[in-house]
């Protein structure tokens, strides 16, 4: 029985390249991780508490989320470009409806949005058979604009009580010591590995991403699988645009037109995910997410610019994929 | 060429001189203390099984993979083989199956790839590339003009290129690695006259092959590497087909198994005049549970689009494909399949097997819904499945977890088997299954095809190998220009009469 248990959890890790503990592609990431953890101890007496680490971990919570749902675009060799806007146009209209109709109908609404742009992401690639990079492309501007469209181009501010309360709760509130953002980022994430890794259209995920012709030819029916990816990286995003609005208890028509795209696409890239497809997972991702939050907080602490920060997090994106290269070509 | 006008070679006479060399990937040894001499003009054949070293071999002499220990000398001189360009640098070139040429390129532009001629200002100097190009070309034999787009030439011109370009970096020793699995063979003549051509100029080669007989008459010296290591280095008029066999698979010459008697049961699949513009037109074909029909004819002749039409790749234009008495028209492979037809495609790495996907996850990938529970895959059992297929189809693998890109080709076809016999499929279509197979893996996927006409199921394979198609068919249909131009039974049937009809049959 444990034998076979353990046949099993070998299977899920090898199609997450995961199958030997000294896989060079996991152990780089995560001892860049560690090594940042020891240095910073050493030079700053705030990195190493309670405190900063909750922070971290709270305020990291949406760019999990994102970053999660982007794993499965890179897996099938593709993209989520229009995340960030996605975050953008679920902030306004859960904020639009939340205003007139209260908190749930404007969590319903907006995570719909966010949904729905996924969903017609995963039309255009799944049905009309775009590249996914253009159809993310063109829903980047298409979403972005309709989050102005929505607001009139302006933050949506005074949201009524008691909801506005919970609305916080979901970005900044606590269960006992733990953060909410955290808890529901944890939940996803498992979801996300499990689907991955033991179901069927996880399997089938790793297969278009390996070698598409070859999932075509073995039955799978590629359209809906890719349907699949994409409202999940939507969904992600939306998830992680509600987190965020619930933050700054407003909605934010350019809430997602900052970093939090580049660092979705780059988290995964970081974490080991090949951006060819057909190898990583989400496990990966949230070593690459945190990589980048603690660095960047790091720095913070250290009171280095976020000019320079930038340059350090660009860096790091090269050196991972550089270090993954030469590991490859090793073997 | 022969050995006996030679005196005995010494150490200066050798170009290219391997000592004991070996290579571990992770869970296989892959070459275990090989040796081998190459003497200027030599053409020395590595014969071997899939999996038996001699791609690893080609790769550490030409710079892709690094030996863990064992020693190359060059003219005597040792030298370490750090990538490609050491290897380019010591006159070392190979020309590999999967052809290197840059499709949108020219054939000059292409053959001086990286070492182009510059005008004083760095411009390419394309007068002087044409002009060496021309050299080249006609050095090799062949009178295409060098302005022609690679992708444009056949494969045998391609193959004729990529030799020229190894000349012009003035290679000294050539790795021919299987030239001619899809040569035709006026072009396969070509090729052996040009490897005459250059022996006696002095190059070195070592030809790697599958097929002893069809290069006997050009070979000097033939080393046999079995399980890594090497089996032995003979002149070649000492070995005769039963000796290399033996040699290759380390059994006693297994006689070929006499045609069996099958007993076919109901028609399974019917197609009536299946039409599809351009490719084939009007085919007309029953096949019944417990037969192996084989479809021959040349390269192009429209097998694989046909077979790929019945599976649900390719729209049909016209005509039925009728199973079990009932009329299907399959939209997508997932329609065929879900009808309990199963595919083993030609081009194995393209569309057979995923190869960065594992072992296991490639052999169950058709049949997933077996192993699905309600919410999740029972990964526990799909892994059981799995190694008793690796076990079943002897699939020569370090782990069923290991990814299918560390496996032979002659392991990866039988994973591609594996994936469709874990499938409850009725009707097996395969195309060309044994291409760039060795000797065991072929016998054993006769074996397989044989098991499953005893087994009731209806099995459709299209071959060009004469040889293949006597051995395994019950019934042959000719195809040719994507006609049926003739059907035998395969009883008292002569090879040459087959032949003839590929070759100049007209549409019945």
């Amino acid at each position: 029985m444990s034998a076979s248990n353990t046949n099993g959890s070998r299977a899920g890790a090898a199609l997450t390249g995961m199958a030997s503990r000294i896989d060079p592609a996991t152990v780089g990431p995560a001892a860049a991780l560690a090594l940042m953890f020891i240095v910073y101890s050493v030079l700053s007496p705030h990195f190493l508490t309670v405190q900063n680490i909750t922070n971290v971990l709270v305020q990291s919570a949406p760019l999990m989320i994102l970053a999660s749902g982007q794993t499965f675009a890179l897996l099938m060799g593709g993209l989520d470009l229009s995340q960030g806007s996605i975050v953008s146009l679920v902030s306004v209209v859960t904020a639009g409806v939340m205003m007139h109709f209260g908190l749930p109908l404007g969590a319903a609404a907006g995570l719909g949005a966010g949904i729905g742009i996924g969903l017609v992401n995963g039309l255009l690639v799944g049905r009309a058979r775009i590249q996914p990079f253009i159809v993310t492309l063109g829903m980047l501007y298409i979403t972005a604009g309709a989050a102005m469209v929505v607001s009139d181009g302006s933050s949506i501010f005074g949201l009524p009580r008691p909801d506005v309360d919970y609305f916080f709760w979901f970005g900044g509130g606590f269960i006992g010591p733990v953060p909410v953002p955290t808890l529901i980022a944890v939940i996803l994430i498992a979801a996300a590995h499990l689907v991955l890794t033991q179901t069927r259209i996880g399997r089938h995920v790793f297969a278009i991403g390996s070698n598409e012709q070859v999932a075509v030819m073995s039955g799978i029916d590629v359209g809906r699988v890719k349907i699949f990816i994409f409202l999940v990286s939507g969904g992600f995003a939306a998830v992680g645009g509600f987190m965020l609005s619930g933050r700054v208890i407003s909605g934010q028509p350019l809430l997602g037109a900052g970093d939090i795209l580049l660092q979705s696409i780059g988290a995964v890239i970081i974490g080991g995910t090949s951006i060819f497809g057909g190898q990583g997972g989400v496990l990966r991702t949230v070593i690459g997410v945190l990589v980048i939050a603690f660095m960047v907080n790091g720095l913070n602490l250290l009171a280095i610019s976020t000019f320079a920060q930038q340059i350090i997090v660009g860096a790091i994106i090269i050196l991972s994929v550089w270090v993954n290269t030469l590991q490859r070509r090793r073997t | 060429m022969s050995d006996l006008a030679n005196p005995a070679p010494t150490a200066s006479e050798t170009v290219l001189s391997i000592a004991g060399l070996s290579k571990a990937f992770p869970g296989v040894v892959a070459l275990d203390g090989v040796s081998l001499d190459l003497h200027p003009g030599e053409v020395h054949a590595l014969l071997g099984a899939n999996g038996a070293g001699k791609s690893t071999l080609i790769k550490i002499v030409s710079g892709i993979y690094r030996a863990d220990s064992g020693e190359i000398r060059i003219d005597g001189e040792p030298v370490e083989i750090r990538d490609a360009q050491t290897a380019q640098a010591l006159g070392i070139s190979v020309i590999y199956q999967d052809l290197a040429l840059t499709p949108h390129l020219s054939v000059a532009e292409n053959i001086f790839l990286g070492r182009e001629f510059l005008t004083p200002l760095h411009m390419i100097d394309w007068k002087r590339t044409h002009e060496e190009a021309r050299r080249l070309l006609d050095r090799v034999g062949i009178d295409i003009p060098t302005t022609t787009k690679v992708r444009d030439l056949g494969t045998g011109q391609k193959q004729l290129v990529e030799i020229a370009r190894a000349l012009g970096i003035d290679a000294r020793i050539l790795i021919l690695d299987e030239p001619t699995a899809s040569l035709s063979h006026a072009e396969t003549d070509r090729l052996f006259e040009l490897v005459h051509r250059l022996a006696e100029s002095g190059v070195g080669m070592i030809y790697v092959s599958h097929r002893l007989e069809e290069i006997a008459p050009l070979v000097d010296r033939v080393t046999v590497l079995r399980d890594g290591r090497s089996v032995g280095t003979f002149p070649v008029g000492e070995l005769d087909r039963r000796k290399v066999v033996s040699l290759i698979t380390g059994h006693e010459g297994a006689s070929t198994p006499a045609h069996r008697k099958r007993l076919p049961g109901e028609i399974l699949l019917e197609l009536r005049g299946l039409t599809r513009q351009g490719e084939f037109s009007d085919i007309s074909l029953d096949v019944r549970r417990g037969e192996v029909l084989v479809l021959t004819g040349l390269v192009g002749a429209g097998r694989t689009e046909l077979l790929e039409t019945v599976f649900g790749a390719r729209p049909a234009d016209g005509g039925e494909i009728i199973l079990s008495g009932t009329p299907i028209s399959p939209a997508s492979p997932r329609d065929a399949i879900g009808a309990g037809i199963a595919l083993i495609p030609e081009d194995r790495r393209g569309r057979g097997v995923s190869v960065i996907m594992p072992v296991f996850a490639n052999i169950t990938l058709a049949a997933l819904g077996r192993f699905a529970r309600r919410f999740r895959l029972d990964l526990a059992q799909e892994m059981t499945h799995a190694r008793k297929m690796i076990a079943d189809l002897g699939i020569r693998t370090s782990s069923p977890l290991a990814p299918a890109s560390s496996l032979s080709g002659g392991n990866q076809q039988k994973v591609a088997l594996a994936k469709w016999l874990s499938t409850d499929a009725e009707l097996f279509l395969f195309d060309e299954p044994t291409q760039g197979v060795d000797v065991g893996a072929k016998e054993e996927i006769y074996r397989l095809i044989d098991e499953l006409a005893a087994n009731g199921k209806a099995v459709v394979v299209a071959s060009s190998d004469i040889e293949e198609v006597m051995e395994i068919a019950d019934r042959i249909l000719a195809v040719r220009k994507g006609r049926i131009v003739g059907e035998f039974d395969n009883r008292d049937l002569k090879a040459s009469v087959v032949m003839d009809a590929i070759t100049h049959g007209d549409a019945k």
